[in-house]
């Protein structure tokens, strides 16, 4: 019987292969993200069903079975996620700022009683 | 010369106050010509920009809540293209007196560049908002040897020309700090004056998340040139 860390593993890779599909499908993704994802869930799908041929490839990395090098490059992957989302999201708060601040000067009165004009000659204040 | 006033009110979800806000402002000061006062209605849910605009207020509307570091960038850019030669911030809530601001403008007559109000910090306030703002005033301190025992009253009046030197970047409630530090590094001194603190219970101001981010801001700016 195989571990029960392969086994959830496996789950959770077709799982999230399936979830992957269904963004597409939605047009959340295009192709590009679609093919990448379902490389990623797929490696991990592999590893969780057949371990043993690959084992020589962990242990020259030092890791004690492939599914745990798995685990380590997914924590890496995912931090790169993390940070790419990270830049995107600080992006787009800070175009969404810009919009949102141009549109309500746009609405400022050009001519008209609130225009201020100082009185009497100008000097420095 | 006799310089024009542009009283800036960054407001969300104020319609209950605004008006009053507005009225209480004074319509003459010694020593001013006109006066203008815009209303950044940030994304309010209750008419808090029609409330403004029946006070007389000129009115922009964020569509969306930005924070109210935006609104007051956006207003203070507002105030700059209506030809204002000073600016005033204050809040929506009545918590910044107008009574007060004859004394917050005074200093510029009479040449300084730039006023920032301070409260008394003493109950009713709670301790927590004591001990928030006494902190981060220390803090400021240490980092930037800015000396203002009150870095988060955002009740302030500038020369117009001094918004090079101010501009920040922050969208919430640390614009307030960043404002200090970036003026501290632009060679501008702020002028302290006391004002009547009040207090109410429906503070919506900074809370210990906002306190954290502006904590951890502060150290960046210390680490950035």
């Amino acid at each position: 019987m195989p571990p029960l860390l392969q086994v959830l593993t496996l789950l959770f890779g077709v799982a999230m292969a399936y979830l992957t599909y269904v963004g597409f499908r939605r047009h959340q993704f295009g192709i590009g993200g679609l093919v990448f994802w379902e490389i990623v869930w797929l490696a991990l799908v592999l590893v969780s069903i057949v371990p043993l041929p690959h084992q020589p490839l962990s242990r020259a990395l030092g890791a004690a079975r492939l599914l745990d090098l798995a685990i380590v490059v997914a924590i890496l992957i995912m931090s790169t996620v993390t940070y790419r989302t990270y830049v995107a999201v600080q992006l787009m708060r800070r175009r969404l700022e810009e919009l949102v601040r141009t549109q309500a000067l746009a609405e400022l009165p050009t001519t008209g009683a609130a225009r201020l004009q100082s009185e009497g000659p100008a000097t420095s204040a | 010369m006799t310089p024009s006033l542009a009283i800036v009110i960054p407001a969300h979800n104020e319609a209950g106050r605004i008006r009053s806000v507005l009225a209480d402002i004074p319509q003459e000061m010694a020593g001013i010509g006109r006066i203008v006062r815009i209303v950044i209605d940030d994304g309010s849910t209750d008419g808090t920009g029609a409330a403004a605009k029946h006070g007389g207020a000129v009115v922009l509307r964020h569509r969306v809540n930005l924070g109210v570091g935006a609104a007051l960038h956006t207003g203070t850019e507002a105030a700059i293209r209506l030809g204002a030669d000073i600016i005033v911030h204050m809040d929506a809530d009545g918590q910044h007196p107008p009574a007060d601001l004859p004394r917050l403008v005074q200093p510029l007559l009479d040449g300084d560049v730039a006023t920032s109000a301070i409260r008394q910090f003493a109950r009713p306030m709670p301790w927590l908002f004591i001990f928030g703002n006494r902190f981060l005033a220390l803090v400021t301190r240490g980092l930037f040897a800015l000396d203002n025992p009150d870095t988060q009253c955002a009740y302030r009046a500038f020369w117009a020309r001094a918004w090079p030197d101010l501009r920040w970047q922050s969208s919430d409630y640390a614009f307030a700090s960043e404002m200090l530090v970036r003026s501290h590094r632009g060679g501008i001194r702020w002028t302290l004056v006391p004002i009547q603190t009040v207090y109410h219970d429906r503070y919506k101001g900074t809370g210990i998340s906002d306190g954290i981010r502006i904590l951890r801001k502060l150290v960046t700016w210390r680490l950035t040139p």
